[in-house]
């Protein structure tokens, strides 16, 4: 009996049962044209399906948005360091323009992606590393870092060991607030920023902003 | 002369503003979930020129720190420290130093009086870590991050 034309579809797409596949295959081994048409289909779909594949592995949304950032970055240097030797005063444009359009793809990408991993699993968009009991879902932006996350019986503490993340340089000076230094962020970030509007006021600046 | 009297509008703009955010934080009486204190250390070898010798709370931390294997280092120094209000349904901010911080979303507390929190570790733009934990009391956290000069920087959490 000659397949209808929705186990045809199905059997392009391999989503047919066993007991119809096997049907399908002796109609198909009796009608040779059809057989060769549908093989050729059958590759075809392959073919795309291969080239549309999404990513195996997705981290979350935020993974996207911390390359998006990084890549605007980047962007905006160049223009900033040319822009520098003509105005005192650049206004960052494209990065407000590139923001909304960024803003716009992620909130489309994480639908799409929440949509996706519903779909598959019923559940939430899924963490990438479940360690420990008091730290899940644990995950960094960065390939090269390698989490060890444990509770320390010894200490009664909990426990993370971010290895391989790039090396800050001795001679880098970090400066801290609170306890350590009798300042508050207020005071470092403010103070200085009111300074450095105060001396472009002045005339003698030449930042960019 | 045009300049001062720049300056000046500048300054006083500034001042309004800031009074103003002051006010208006305090008459929205935001909800605290809990109080976090976090301390950044140098842990390496000896190096006089970076922080002060850890007292007190940043002190016993830091003898727990010795505890744990790869926490074990010849000195401990203190770089910043600071106790941040964690707000009910807003991220809260705790800013130990400039370049490395830590953002809370809190979840609540549990009936233990742990709190659940989405944790956020950032290296000025960059995030480092991102996680979902739950802080106990007594209990603190200890993140061992990047490499600085010849020790680590290490990031202690602590809900007060």
């Amino acid at each position: 009996m000659k397949p209808t034309e929705q186990q045809l579809t199905q059997w392009i797409d391999a989503t047919l049962s066993h007991e119809e596949t096997r049907e399908v295959d002796d109609w198909l081994a009796a009608n040779p044209q059809e057989k060769r048409e549908l093989e050729e289909m059958r590759a075809i779909s392959l073919e795309i399906a291969k080239a549309a594949s999404p990513p195996a592995d997705v981290p979350a949304a935020e993974f996207f948005t911390h390359q998006l950032e990084r890549r605007l970055d980047e962007l905006d240097q160049p223009a900033a360091k040319v822009a520098s030797a003509a105005s005192p005063v650049v206004v960052p444009w494209r990065r407000y323009f590139v923001s909304s359009l960024a803003a716009a793809a992620i909130a489309v990408f994480a639908t799409v992606i929440t949509m996706r991993v519903s779909h598959d699993s019923g559940d939430e968009v899924a963490a990438v590393e479940e360690v420990g009991s008091d730290l899940t879902g644990v995950y960094t932006p960065q390939d090269s870092v390698k989490v060890d996350a444990f509770y320390a019986d010894a200490a009664d503490a909990q426990v993370v060991i971010l290895n391989g993340l790039p090396e800050v340089a001795a001679e880098v000076r970090i400066a801290g607030f609170g306890e350590a230094t009798q300042k508050s962020f207020y005071d470092v970030t403010f103070g200085s920023e009111i300074e450095r509007m105060l001396t472009f006021v002045d005339g003698q600046s030449s930042d960019v902003y | 002369m045009h300049h001062h009297s720049l300056r000046l509008t500048l300054v006083l703009s500034l001042l309004v503003l800031l009074v103003t955010s002051v006010i208006g934080a305090d008459a929205e009486k935001l909800e605290s979930d809990a109080k976090v204190w976090s301390g950044l250390y140098y842990a390496g070898p000896e190096d006089t020129t970076k922080g002060i010798e850890p007292e007190g709370r940043a002190a016993k931390l830091v003898e727990r720190m010795k505890k744990v294997e790869q926490l074990q280092f010849p000195t401990y120094r203190l770089i910043g420290a600071v106790s941040e209000d964690v707000l009910k349904e807003y991220e809260s901010w705790v800013l130990p130093s400039e370049v490395f911080f830590i953002k809370l979303d809190s979840l609540g507390r549990d009936d233990e009086g742990a709190l659940n929190a989405t944790l956020n570790i950032w290296q000025q733009k960059s995030v480092l870590l991102k996680a979902s934990m739950k802080l106990r009391k007594g209990r603190p956290m200890f993140v061992r991050g990047p490499k600085w000069g010849e020790g680590y920087i290490v990031i202690a959490l602590l809900l007060e």
